[in-house]
């Protein structure tokens, strides 16, 4: 009687413990007593033991925000599954005789935004593709075009285009190839062009072009609130272009593609050389001449790793007391050259620009890449021509790819001497015809 | 050490000698009869129809199945003690009985060749004379098909080869089917038919689900754009394969793992099914990669006037060379859809590392799709999702798989082969001699794993002596030599020895003499035999074979049960 009641209570469920246990114990006797695979099915003990689920326990524990996310993961796709959304979307995006297509697209200098393709517009073969991007800073990126490669005759036809871009925060930190990242200014950019062009196709994979551009260019004040404008750096009158002009533009061009798919080709090559002749409309200031010539070659050095070998150079030049607008200079820094540095951030009237990557594939959608680009933009590079100081970047990333070996996406970590940038790149080669 | 870790520590102990004093825990087996059936095929109402979403039942299988094993501690536990968990449908034999989910077919009961041929099939296709109305049709995805009915009023979804593979996908369908029914599952009748597009017309009011997941009616229009698809003949009909329509009411995909909660008859964890565990070895020889819950259907049936959920494995484009819509990658088998620990391998070597598989031709024919067997290994082969019942395989349902995949002679597979009716017959003979040499990898495989010792007979002699024959696997099937297997054996009563090792040589028998079975107190007394075959020249994992030794009495010997070593 002098024991406490929680004395007391304790006792009563130690002797209940005792008591169920050695009675789950002779039942677990009595059940072992015959192997369950001699007994039927219905009569076995499904369930796991008390050991077996203790053992899960701390498991379930730490696993459980991931088990929920994936449970969550799995709910969301059986919602979008059963609604058919992806299915949905899919299908509304791309017309029945898979002739019309809609697609999401970005890149960093147009923004996010869609691309629309049409094939056979009004007769077979001619195509229509338009582009509608936008960013931040009211940042516009509209694109449209027709292309007929048979209109005329089986091996001529035409191409027209309409751009009107407004890229709000372009930079711009002087002309040549030593011009200092502390002369950081920013510009907006304002360009509406349109484009005449016959085309020729030759043996299936050439392609000649000649015809006009006029363009009308606006320069205006940056919307980077974190670096100064233009003009409190550099006077109208050491700048050409300062305002912006109109130009007409007469261009040829030669394109040949021998790659046998866009997304990863493992050989063939692609080469593009222009040349251009530019004139200022209504006014004097403003004439130049540009050759380039942009080559990729793609070797498969074994079971579809490939080299690409990436040469570019641009020679622009402007006869007798003529100007080149600063933003039709040869510019380095982006995307597709020098991809640790800013875009367009060496600027002057010639480049020189090489680059290996190599690529190999880790998934059957993915194929990893690295790359190391050399370049420098010179005055005159028959004169200035040195194998000094040239800029070098360097990285890597990864290329996702759909089911028909088309590039969906990029992914790209690039690092110079100036910073470390990500690239992010969807959907980017549908732009093209 | 602090108060975590050693609580840690402790648990850990715990449950390892929890597992492994589970493991070791005697089991006295007695006289019973054998269970050969299963009682799944009850009387019950009908439970609800369901649908598995793809991506779903992919997301996770593919992580969070990952994740959870990653965490399961006394998974963990069994893997070290080599204590893995079971399947938990088998019987004293280690054979599965008969059930809603599988019958014992060929490896049990030889079939003839013409049963083999015939499959599951009890009818001859869609009458070709008659005209063959569209009831349905699939637009959507990359292997379009038709639900058709024809002069006879039966009812077949109808599928065709992809442009540019003539009979892929339509042989692999067919063959895969005969297969796996031979092997014992549930699987619909498959014929391989000719479509005459003469002959099609459109049903009263069909409709069809358009891009906007609305129903419209089926036009011409649709058909001539699924006709459009697909692999023409060059006379303008169609190579098909007319899958008939299974009887009773469909309820949607099982999944492999968990249960049927509105189903009564459903005791077992799908993922503890010997049968479904097993069948890994069985998908991997034919290269049906593609086993997820959507290639399934249960179905609740009425039979001998019972109404019971009947399971079926559905779809076989996914196997032999065919890759369901078009060839298969010879990366199948080989690499599943997100190999996470290959793809970090293969970015940090740069590409340097080749896989094997990446080496080979893309194709080997249209007809053929890509298929080999020097690649295949069946041990690590990967399924395109991983599959819940496959990733708890156990030696022991892999051995119960090999000895079904091995079940199948040269002269069985080349008749089932050449029921896909391949125009070329090269291309025929590549799958079946593909098939006999991935069904001699899928034995030498498993059958090393376990003591291939099979098909027990026990028979008493006249002196009171015990004779226990026996089918060494690995000799019959040429892995070893007859002449230099070694078999030893010993007495066992309740686990304690009544004897020393008896060591025989090239014999399918062994005899236990009247003086050491007179030692044994009780009736149910156990034989221990070890293997030692040429090619690892070390005593095997043990079988213990359960018998009654009748001694004096007059009842015949009888074997009780058999029990394998994992």
């Amino acid at each position: 009687m002098g024991l406490k009641w929680k004395q007391r209570t304790a006792g009563v469920f130690l002797v209940m413990a005792l008591f169920w246990s050695h009675a789950a114990a002779t039942y677990a006797q009595e059940k072992q007593d015959i192997p369950p695979e001699q007994l039927p099915i219905e009569e076995r003990d499904q369930g796991d033991s008390f050991i077996e689920n203790l053992g899960e326990l701390p498991g379930d524990i730490l696993t459980l925000p991931f088990t929920l996310l994936f449970k969550g993961l799995g709910h969301g796709a059986e919602f979008i599954d059963y609604n058919g959304v992806v299915l949905r979307v899919t299908d509304w995006l791309t017309s029945d005789d898979e002739k019309t297509k809609l697609r999401p697209l970005f890149t960093p200098p147009a923004g996010i935004g869609f691309t629309f393709k049409q094939n056979d517009l009004f007769k077979e073969g001619m195509k229509f593709r338009a582009t509608a991007s936008v960013g931040r800073k009211t940042r516009r990126w509209l694109y449209a075009g027709i292309r007929d490669e048979t209109f005329f005759v089986p091996k001529l036809g035409f191409e027209v285009t309409a751009t009107h871009k407004r890229l709000p925060d372009e930079d711009f930190f002087g002309i040549g190839n030593d011009s200092g990242s502390e002369f950081k200014t920013n510009y907006l950019h304002r360009e509406n062009s349109a484009k005449f062009e016959l085309i020729s196709p030759r043996f299936g994979q050439s392609l000649f072009a000649a015809g006009f551009t006029y363009s009308v260019i606006d320069v205006l004040p940056g919307r980077d609130r974190d670096s100064v404008t233009l003009d409190s750096l550099f006077s109208p009158s050491e700048l050409p272009g300062f305002f912006g002009a109109d130009m007409w533009s007469f261009k040829i061009r030669f394109y040949r593609d021998t790659r046998p798919v866009t997304g990863h080709p493992t050989h063939g090559s692609e080469a593009f050389l222009t040349y251009e002749f530019s004139r200022q409309r209504g006014g004097n200031e403003f004439a130049f001449s540009k050759f380039n010539i942009d080559l990729y070659r793609y070797i498969n050095l074994f079971y579809k790793r490939t080299l690409v070998l990436h040469l570019n150079t641009e020679i622009t030049d402007a006869p007798g007391s003529k100007h080149i607008p600063f933003y039709r200079l040869a510019g380095l820094g982006g995307l597709s050259s020098l991809r640790g540095y800013r875009p367009v951030r060496f600027r002057d009237k010639d480049l020189i620009l090489a680059a290996i990557e190599y690529r190999w594939p880790v998934h059957n959608m993915a194929i990893a890449y690295g790359f190391i680009e050399e370049g420098r933009v010179f005055s005159d590079v028959f004169e200035d021509f040195t194998l000094s100081d040239f800029k070098y970047s360097y990285g890597g990333g990864l290329r996702i790819r759909g089911r028909d070996a088309g590039l969906i996406a990029i992914f790209e970590i690039a690092k110079s001497k100036e910073q470390i940038r990500f690239n992010f790149g969807l959907n980017t080669e549908l732009r093209r015809f | 050490m602090g108060k975590i870790p050693g609580t840690i520590l402790i648990f850990i102990i715990t449950i390892t000698l929890g597992l492994s004093t589970g493991c070791g825990t005697h089991k006295q087996y007695v006289r019973r009869p054998l269970i050969t059936e299963e009682n799944d095929r009850q009387d019950i109402p009908s439970p609800e129809a369901r649908e598995i979403s793809l991506f779903q039942d992919g997301i996770e299988n593919i992580f969070g199945r990952e994740i959870d094993d990653y965490g399961n501690l006394s998974g963990h536990m069994r893997k070290l003690t080599n204590n893995h968990k079971q399947a938990k449908n088998t019987n004293a034999f280690d054979e599965v009985p008969n059930s809603s989910w599988f019958t014992n077919r060929h490896h049990l009961q030889p079939m003839s060749l013409e049963a083999l041929k015939r499959g599951p099939n009890q009818g001859d296709g869609p009458d070709p004379d008659g005209a063959l109305t569209i009831t349905g049709a699939k637009v959507e995805g990359v292997s379009p098909g038709f639900r058709i009915k024809d002069s006879k009023g039966i009812t077949y979804f109808v599928k065709f080869d992809i442009k540019g593979f003539p009979q892929l996908n339509t042989a692999a369908e067919v063959v895969s089917s005969k297969f796996v029914y031979a092997c014992g599952y549930n699987v619909p009748e498959n014929y391989l038919s000719t479509l005459d597009p003469e002959k099609l017309q459109i049903g009263e009011g069909v409709t069809i689900s358009d891009k906007w997941g609305r129903k419209v009616p089926m036009t011409l229009k649709f058909v001539k754009q699924i006709l459009n698809r697909v692999q023409a003949n060059p006379d303008g009909t169609y190579r098909i394969v007319a899958s008939r329509r299974l009887s009773g009411k469909p309820l949607g995909p099982f999944r492999y793992v968990g249960r049927r909660k509105d189903d009564p008859n459903d005791r077992v964890n799908h993922n503890h099914r010997r049968e479904l565990r097993g069948y890994r070895a069985i998908a991997a020889w034919l290269n049906n990669f593609d086993t997820k819950a959507n290639n399934t259907l249960d179905m609740f049936v009425n039979e001998n006037g019972k109404h019971f959920v009947k399971h079926y494995i559905l779809d076989f484009a996914t196997s032999l060379g065919s890759g369901g819509y078009g060839k298969a990658s010879p990366s199948r088998g080989i690499r599943g859809t997100l190999d996470l620990a290959h793809v970090f391998k293969k970015t940090v070597t740069l590409g340097l590392y080749v896989e094997p598989w990446e080496k080979k031709p893309g194709i080997i024919t249209p007809a053929v799709g890509y298929f080999d067997s020097d690649l295949f290994d069946p041990g690590s082969y990967a399924f395109i999702v991983p599959n819940p019942a496959f990733q708890r395989i156990t030696e022991l349902d892999g051995f119960w798989g090999a000895k079904i995949v091995m079940s199948f002679t040269d002269e069985q597979i080349r008749a089932i082969v050449n029921t896909g009716n391949y125009a070329n017959l090269e291309d025929g003979e590549y799958i079946a001699r593909t098939l006999m040499e991935r069904r001699d990898k899928t034995g030498r495989y498993w059958f090393s794993k376990i003591n291939p010792l099979d098909k027990f007979i026990i028979s008493q002699n006249a002196d009171h002596s015990i004779t226990v024959a026996f089918v060494d696997l690995a000799v019959t099937a040429g892995f070893a030599k007859d002449e230099s297997s070694s078999y030893r054996h010993k007495l066992l009563q309740a686990e304690k020895e009544l004897n020393d090792w008896q060591i025989v040589k090239a014999s399918n028998q062994i005899t236990l003499d009247s003086t050491t079975l007179a030692k044994a107190t009780t009736d149910i007394l156990t034989v221990q035999i070890e293997t030692r075959h040429n090619y690892n020249n070390k005593w095997s994992k043990y079988v213990k074979v359960h018998f009654y030794n009748p001694g004096e009495n007059t009842a015949a010997a009888e074997l009780v049960a058999i029990q394998r070593r994992n």
